[in-house]
């Protein structure tokens, strides 16, 4: 169970694949300048390809050669971005047009080959499962956190709700108030997780120390 | 006794000046611009300076506070660090303010401009300079950057007239207090199928009177004057923003004359091109900035070339005042022409060729 | 190595596995195809619930497609693809696409009112924004933009709303795009009454000659006047670096150039050469007296039969130091020479004044 919810944790929070590790940088700024709706939507997308592809990567990790690997990785990944992209022109098109061209880009998103290659051809199929949905709603969550701003900035609607008539910034409707977007968001989720750790630094060597003393006594 | 090796104590070198003083300089400079600017615009101007400066200062303010720790512990070190921002502030915030409400036109909505300026002063000091680091340490003249930022998100700034040439700064039909196609835009609009308003005289372009425009830009010689007090008070070098100017005006001259199909080479649009629109204002007041311009010699003269001719080819083909655009990508470029131009050491005194005492 | 070996080795393992992956997905994705695929018919159903039947309320409306294969369907700046008609709202839905778009031309549905004859138009219901090129800025158009054409329409209205010299301009930051727009609903409007009321629209330039310099689309008319001359107002295009002209010219029951003056000289925009608007002007003047009383043998002795223009220095007409004005001017005068007759029958047989 430990190992689950570290898995979970980590993906979620402490390497989440968007402010620490900085993966998949281009449907990110791409999706939250449009609005938090595609923004979330793009992040759903991911996290299902993201489980999905764990989940057979992590089935067929030892049957695949290691000399091959990367072609078949992206093989599989392209096959299920195929079969989502039909799926979602089916049944959700708007989500379909809101994606655009971006939905084909997941193939090569570093997060989904980046968890295959790291994680998932190394695990079994339960951990990859875990992990793969951790990333994807970490992803989601960074997501959908910058489009609600940059949207309520950019354009004074929340999710399509118009909140403010005229007040608007309208370089946050654009790529380069996304990017500022991205890059505080950043600083300021690096700076919290700091300090979350340093506080618990701090109290694990108190902890340590009051434990010495007790020894010693 | 042996008198080639000399004892002192550090500091080596002394000097009066202080960045304080030298900001004071820039401001006392940029007042008569600014007087100007409010006789031609009306109160309104004054209203934008003044909040541009509060803004920059209270942004500059505000970030210091939050980054030295004012917050923590409910607020014990507020009266402290309030001191200490007193004590080490250096006029550059109100500079950035100035130069900042002085390129933004006024409109006849000018209290959307006052709430718009907020956003680019807090845009240019706390991201573009004291995100990197504070005084000195920024990449791009936060000025310019702030008006971009203004321009990108607020587009009645860029005026959305009928003429293709009036956008960017000169505003013709919602400037405040003119209501003719401003000059640049007469300019950069010839051969289409629009009667530009005949062309101001030089007299007139010199002087503002009559002329569409941000608010200190239009009465060139103002601007004058400040540049006069500038290079009295070496503040900057006389000859950065003449070399500017004359490569400037050559370029545009050069590019205009190839309308058409027939090429003239027409001296006589060198007065106009030069004092139409913000290029003698930046030319001054932005381009010889410290902060964001090479160091050494023959890296500013390539910076200013370069930058002239970048500005005189982009008005010709985009027919925007586009001189913040400039004034970024040059920016930009600075630390590249640092590197690859070397510049003399800091400090360093050229031994002179005869020895004193041999 | 031998075939045994071959078969063990690592090479023959890598090339199995990923030709199995590709098969298994290959079938994998034809079998989900053949499942999920979206027919043309279900797109169109689709588009057709989303843009259409909000317009309806909710009332079920079934559009029946009407076969237009033997209609001009190619219209100047617009064409049309498809027509269909919904029978309980005695309305006409028009697939047309515009031109002039920024990246090409928008495909627009445009749903027009009829009176219950199916002769007439009553007025337009609404129209959508169908299909655009990658990169057309569609987003700065709003609803309420749209709107424009349902409010604004009168009998006989061609919209002008993306240009930027009508005084009709509606500002969206994609002027181009609407103006796209607005060509296409023009000729939806314009097949609709040819179609359904056999209405067509005269072109009052048809057949005449000499239309390359002349602005067919602004200001150009020619009226009777009490005489029984034709007066011809002609605005020229630019030559640059001269401007546009607008002259009238009367032209006698001869065929004659009776009279011609300048309303507005091309010279103002004009700059470059060593002379100025008013040395411009005076020139342009005294050719023109020497057109009073010609026909079209002169203009086309000087020039040719095409009007060409010759060059600046050329020796085929009369070296002024203001060609490029006075072959406006010549033009214009061959302009109304050569279509005198033909203005003439339209204005009698119209029984009154033509103008655009």
């Amino acid at each position: 169970m430990n190992k689950y919810k570290k898995i979970t944790l980590d993906g979620l929070i402490f390497q989440n694949p968007t402010f620490m590790l900085v993966l998949g940088t281009c449907p990110t700024l791409a999706m939250i300048k449009q609005s938090a709706t595609s923004a979330m939507g793009m992040g759903l997308t991911v996290l299902v390809i993201l489980t999905l592809s764990n989940i057979i990567i992590s089935a067929l990790r030892k049957v695949i050669p290691n000399s091959v690997r990367i072609p078949c990785y992206i093989v599989i990944i392209a096959t299920l971005v195929t079969f989502v992209q039909m799926l979602l022109k089916k049944f959700l098109p708007e989500l379909y047009e809101s994606l655009g061209a971006f939905l084909a880009l997941i193939v090569v998103n570093c997060i989904v080959l980046g968890r295959a290659e790291a994680f998932a051809s190394k695990h079994n199929v339960g951990e990859a499962a875990v992990d793969g949905i951790a990333n994807g709603l970490g992803f989601t969550i960074a997501l959908t956190l910058m489009g609600i701003i940059c949207e309520f900035l950019g354009s004074g609607s929340l999710f399509g709700l118009q909140i403010m008539k005229s007040f608007k910034i309208a370089i946050f409707s654009q790529p380069a108030g996304a990017f500022l977007v991205y890059g505080i968001a950043i600083a300021v989720f690096t700076y919290v997780i700091d300090a979350f750790e340093r506080s618990r630094r701090v109290k694990a060597n108190k902890l340590a120390r009051e434990n010495l003393l007790k020894e010693a006594v | 006794m042996d008198n080639s090796i000399v004892i002192s104590t550090p500091p080596h070198v002394k000097s009066k000046r202080t960045t304080r003083g030298i900001m004071l300089d820039v401001c006392i400079a940029l007042a008569p611009a600014a007087i100007a600017g409010c006789v031609f615009f009306g109160w309104q101007a004054l209203l934008i300076i003044l909040m541009s400066v509060f803004a920059c200062v209270a942004s500059e303010f505000v970030y210091f506070f939050i980054a030295n720790k004012g917050f923590s512990e409910k607020c014990k070190n507020a009266k402290a660090v309030c001191l200490r921002w007193t004590k080490q502030f250096d006029f550059t915030s109100v500079v950035t303010g100035l130069i900042l409400a002085m390129i933004i036109p006024t409109t006849d909505k000018w209290y959307q401009v006052l709430y718009e300026v907020i956003f680019g002063a807090i845009f240019a000091i706390a991201v573009v300079k004291m995100l990197f680091g504070g005084t000195g340490k920024n990449l791009v003249n936060p000025a310019a950057a702030g008006r971009v930022f203004m321009a990108l998100s607020f587009t009645h700034i860029v005026a959305t007239s009928n003429f293709v040439g009036a956008s960017f700064g000169p505003i013709s039909d919602s400037s405040l207090v003119f209501t003719d196609a401003t000059n640049l835009a007469g300019l950069l609009t010839n051969g289409l199928d629009i009667n530009p308003s005949s062309y101001l005289s030089p007299l007139d372009l010199l002087l503002g009177t009559g002329v569409g425009g941000c608010i200190g830009e239009t009465c060139k010689l103002a601007i004058i004057i400040g540049y006069i007090y500038l290079c009295v008070r070496g503040v900057i070098k006389w000859w950065q923003p003449l070399l500017f100017i004359a490569v400037f005006g050559l370029t545009a001259v050069l590019m205009a004359g190839f309308t058409f199909d027939k090429y003239t080479f027409d001296i006589t649009l060198f007065l106009p091109s030069v004092l139409s629109g913000g290029a003698l204002f930046g030319a001054v007041f932005m381009m010889p900035d410290y902060v964001t311009s090479p160091k050494g010699v023959w890296g500013q003269l390539l910076y200013y070339v370069a930058g002239a001719i970048l500005l005189a080819l982009l008005r010709h083909f985009t027919r925007m005042e586009v001189f913040s655009f400039v004034i970024l990508l040059m920016n930009l470029v600075t630390p590249l022409i640092d590197k690859y131009l070397i510049s003399r050491p800091f400090g360093y005194i050229r031994q002179k060729k005869h020895k004193e005492g041999k | 190595m031998t075939a045994k070996q071959f078969f063990k080795s690592n090479v023959f393992k890598c090339l199995i596995s990923l030709l199995c992956v590709l098969l298994v997905s290959g079938v994998f994705l034809a079998i989900a195809n053949g499942f999920l695929e979206v027919t043309e018919e279900e797109m169109f159903k689709r588009q057709f619930n989303k843009q259409v039947s909000a317009v309806y309320d909710g009332r079920t409306v079934t559009p029946e497609e009407k076969d237009i294969s033997g209609q001009n369907t190619a219209l100047g700046s617009s064409t049309i693809q498809k027509v269909w008609l919904i029978k309980e709202e005695n309305d006409y839905l028009v697939q047309a696409e515009g031109k002039g778009g920024y990246n090409g031309s928008l495909t627009i549905w445009t749903i027009i009112k009829m009176d219950t004859s199916l002769k007439a138009i009553t007025g337009i219901r609404a129209v959508s924004i169908y299909a655009y090129p990658d990169g057309e800025l569609v987003g700065n158009i709003s609803v309420a933009n749209l709107n424009l054409f349902a409010q604004d329409y009168k009998d006989g209205i061609i919209y002008n709303y993306g240009d930027k010299t009508d005084p009709s301009y509606v500002q969206t930051n994609s002027s181009y795009s609407f103006s796209a727009i607005c060509n296409a609903v023009n000729g939806s409007i314009e097949f609709i009454n040819a179609f359904a009321g056999g209405i067509v629209k005269e072109d009052p330039f048809e057949g005449f000659l000499y239309r390359d310099f002349v602005n067919t689309d602004k200001d150009t008319k020619y009226e009777l006047n009490a005489d029984g001359d034709v007066v011809f107002t002609v605005r020229t295009k630019a030559n640059a670096p001269a401007g546009y002209f607008t002259v009238e010219i009367v032209v006698g029951t001869d065929g004659l150039i009776k009279k011609y003056t300048v309303k507005r000289y091309g010279s103002e925009d004009s700059h470059g050469e060593d002379k100025t608007e008013e040395e411009y002007n005076e020139i342009v003047d005294k050719m023109i007296l020497t057109y009073m009383g010609k026909d079209l043998k002169y203009f086309t002795d000087k020039l040719g039969e095409d009007m060409a223009y010759p060059g600046d220095n050329s020796d085929k007409f009369e070296e002024t130091g203001a060609s490029r004005s006075n072959y406006l001017c010549m033009y214009a005068g061959a302009f109304a020479t050569a279509n005198y007759q033909k203005a003439l029958d339209k204005l009698t047989t119209d029984g009154g004044e033509t103008d655009e």
